[in-house]
């Protein structure tokens, strides 16, 4: 008999049949997995994920999938985990567009995969570093919704802060 | 069911529209990506847009970005005092830089009258630059000035102390308690010569049926009561009774515990802590209403007990064999953290963090960090543990470990002595003791080695080459943007200052003044004002040397400079006392014509060694402009 698998669908009804190693990646899925089946698995299980599309949840199996036999820092020990650089697969497997990738965090956000959230947030943080706020709101497309006075309190606010 | 379905392909959909940009993710996440950037990035970012700003203003940003980059915890003690995260940002990086730099002053001195190099209790003033030692021996106090060693002056003790148990200190009072249950203080400002000592010492009121009984434990208010009414002297027998004076020896109060009183405590405000064998009680200072708890540390030997209380938080922390135990309570409860050790590891010695009196007998939360309050321990496998007081965390969790190695200078001790011998710590940094003065400075947060904080003694103090002396104590400036402090160890002293020039050496003046000069050369006239106000100062300072110089005329210096340098220091330290408009003594009428003020200035910048000519000349300029 084959291994039982963990099928995970898609907000558009996708169904991706994955190991449990790997769907374990996803603290919320390992939870799920656990408490509905304090045996362990016997047969094939369900899990829905309707905030995630089928594109969005294909890259995050990918990940899940190249991970499965990864050992990632303890989670409360922040200072690893915030101090460590991203891993050069994930800096790769990371070069999606802007859009994609805010959906790879939210649903890894949703999932509780923090390492992937991790790399997803420096990736982003990457892109800020060393912009000046105009090509910041040109970067992400941001509207500058500050009037003119809000602006320059602001700016007054920073200013002797800038020149050290 | 169907409407569930529905409801979720809304969402789906909207999600689909939502995750466009990335303002379109939730603030959390915002923040969590702005978390990863350095602290001054996150300055810049209020810029773009509302969203960003509201994300940049949330405390978790700021402590995450404290985390990544000085490595603080959640809650920290603040340097700045600030509200503001980025103030108080700043004003870390600007300390620590200070603590790391190269430039540095340290003074050497002997401190005379201490025969035997026992310091038991130390306070210093780094306002008032003084420096008051203890010792237990025969209850002798000394005095000087902190910076250099100068004006020493001797309070001997008094063969009525009898066999000393117990002590505490003010600036201005001794409080000595014996073995016979008796109790006295001593005036220290009336006493400063042998004739005046014994009327300076009053014998406190002691019932009939203490007599006998050791007195365990003092506690001295550090600002008594000017109308000599409220409890100022507080006194823990080994039989339990508490004892309370006023600072007429009068007993305003004597409360009895079925337990020997260990240690006492108070912030003379609010509560009088005491620590029994098995309990800790908690008096009302007002009231007298008494609070107890089960400490339940096994007490055997009470001098291997720490006890130390943190007003701000109201917490008790007691130390014993490998137990840190941790009590923080308010009106009715009582909240115990704890850390066990390994069990062949015992804590030596514990400390409080320095810091100025608002934050260790307040607690403001809205501050940059939540106003934390760091403690150390001192461990037998010769390390140091800090750890917060108030980390608000359910179990004691330390902030970093630290295990000292001293440089190759370091004397060679025996195996069986302690490492560390004493240890300071303030928001910044944490000063480890070792041997013959040896002092290295810490990261109080990562723990990581920042510098050597002091230097070899002078070959004339002879007995730090000869022996093998443990340091006695380390004192920081409790001004958390202070980078000074001292060393005691046997019967010598080392003052340190770091990272700024000495403020009463001549020589520094002089190059701030020509620095001022060269960077500013536009606007002339701004400029020239500036130098104005400088030189006035110089020509001030000038002239109470002079006066100082005829004062104390009959100390003998190594050199000239010697000399300048000590009379400087006394100006200085008469300058930080005075007011204003007694500083300038009235050598003639002329002072106050500003003319005459530039002319004196002229022929003094004249006078000097090296003549700053460009000084010279703005001030001949300016004399024309007049």
């Amino acid at each position: 008999m084959p291994e039982p698998k963990v099928i995970i669908i898609s907000s558009d009804d996708e169904k991706f049949p994955v190991d449990v190693k790997v769907a374990e990646k996803s603290i919320l899925m390992k939870k799920m997995i656990e408490d509905l089946n304090p045996d362990g698995l016997e047969e094939d299980f369900e899990i829905p994920t309707p905030n995630v599309r089928s594109t969005v949840l294909a890259k995050v199996i990918e990940w899940c999938t190249h991970h499965k036999n990864t050992v990632f820092p303890d989670d409360d020990d922040e200072d690893a985990r915030k101090s460590a650089p991203v891993d050069e697969w994930d800096k790769n497997f990371l070069k999606v567009d802007q859009e994609m990738l805010y959906e790879i965090i939210l649903a890894a956000n949703y999932l509780n995969i923090r390492p992937l959230m991790d790399s997803g947030c420096k990736i982003v943080a990457e892109m800020i570093r060393g912009k000046s706020p105009e090509e910041l709101r040109r970067t992400f497309n941001i509207v500058n919704d500050f009037s003119p006075e809000e602006e320059a309190a602001i700016r007054r606010e920073n200013e002797w802060a800038e020149d050290r | 069911m169907s409407k569930q379905i529905r409801e979720e392909k809304e969402t789906q959909h909207d999600n689909q529209k939502d995750v466009a940009g990335i303002n379109d993710l939730p603030r959390e996440i915002l923040i969590k990506i702005f978390s990863n950037l350095d602290t001054l990035e996150l300055v810049k970012l209020k810029l773009v847009c509302k969203d960003w700003a509201l994300a940049v203003s949330d405390e978790t940003t700021w402590v995450n970005s404290f985390k990544k980059n000085l490595g603080t915890g959640r809650v920290f003690p603040s340097v700045s005092g600030s509200s503001t995260w980025m103030v108080e940002y700043m004003t870390r990086v600007k300390t620590a830089r200070k603590w790391k730099k190269a430039i540095a002053v340290h003074k050497s001195f002997q401190l005379f009258n201490d025969e035997y190099g026992l310091v038991d209790l130390a306070l210093v003033s780094f306002a008032q630059e003084k420096l008051l030692t203890f010792s237990r021996i025969h209850g002798d106090i000394s005095i000087c000035n902190v910076l250099n060693g100068r004006h020493q002056t001797f309070i001997p003790g008094n063969v009525q102390f009898g066999q000393i148990s117990s002590y505490a200190l003010n600036w201005s009072y001794l409080f000595i308690g014996n073995r016979n249950g008796e109790v006295f203080s001593k005036n220290l400002m009336t006493s400063t010569s042998s004739s005046s000592a014994r009327t300076s010492i009053l014998k406190f009121d002691v019932e009939e049926h203490l007599r006998n009984i050791e007195v365990w434990d003092l506690a001295i208010s550090p600002r008594l009561d000017k109308f000599k009414q409220r409890i100022d002297f507080i006194a823990a027998y080994k039989n339990g009774e508490l004892v309370c004076w006023n600072s007429n020896g009068k007993r305003v109060k004597s409360i009895h515990f079925d337990d020997s009183l260990i240690r006492i405590k108070s912030d003379f405000h609010k509560y009088i802590i005491v620590v029994g064998w098995k309990k800790l009680y908690k008096v009302d200072y007002a009231t007298f209403n008494i609070t107890e708890f089960n400490h339940d540390v096994d007490i055997e030997n009470k001098e291997r007990c720490v006890i130390d209380f943190d007003y701000g938080s109201t917490s008790v922390i007691l130390s014993y064999e490998n137990i840190i135990r941790c009590f923080t309570f308010d009106a009715s409860n009582i909240e115990r953290r704890e850390l066990i050790l390994p069990y062949n590891v015992h804590s030596v010695k514990g400390v409080v963090q320095t810091a100025p009196r608002t934050r260790t007998h307040n607690r403001e939360t809205y501050l940059a960090g939540g106003d934390g309050l760091l403690y150390a321990n001192i461990l037998s496998d010769d390390s140091i543990l800090v750890w917060n007081i108030r980390d608000n965390e359910a179990k004691i969790t330390p902030q970093c470990q630290i295990f000292p190695s001293f440089s190759k200078h370091h004397p060679r001790i025996p195996d069986e002595y302690p490492v560390i011998t004493c240890v300071a710590l303030n928001a910044s940094i944490v000063a480890v003791g070792g041997y013959n003065g040896f002092t290295n400075i810490y990261d109080a947060y990562t723990g990581e080695y920042l510098r050597e904080g002091s230097i070899k003694f002078p070959k004339k103090m002879s007995r730090m080459y000869e022996h093998v002396v443990p340091n006695s104590k380390i004192i920081l400036n409790e001004d958390s943007l202070a980078t000074n402090g001292v060393t005691l160890c046997g019967d010598v002293a080392q003052y340190f200052l770091f990272g700024e020039n000495n403020q009463e050496s001549n020589a520094s003046k002089k190059s701030k003044l020509s620095l001022a000069h060269s960077s500013s050369k536009n606007p002339v006239h701004q400029s020239i004002r500036d130098q104005i106000d400088d030189y006035d100062h110089l020509q001030e300072t000038e002239n109470r040397r002079r006066r100082l110089f005829e004062k104390y005329n009959g100390a003998s210096f190594d050199n000239d400079e010697d000399e300048l340098t000590t009379a400087l220091a006394i100006s200085e330290s008469y300058h930080q006392v005075s007011l204003p408009s007694t500083q300038t003594p009235p050598l003639s009428s002329n002072e106050s014509d500003p003319d005459y003020q530039l002319q004196l200035a002229l022929e003094l910048s004249k006078s000097e060694q090296t003549t700053d000519k460009d000084l010279e000349e703005i001030l001949r300029l300016s004399l024309e402009e007049k």
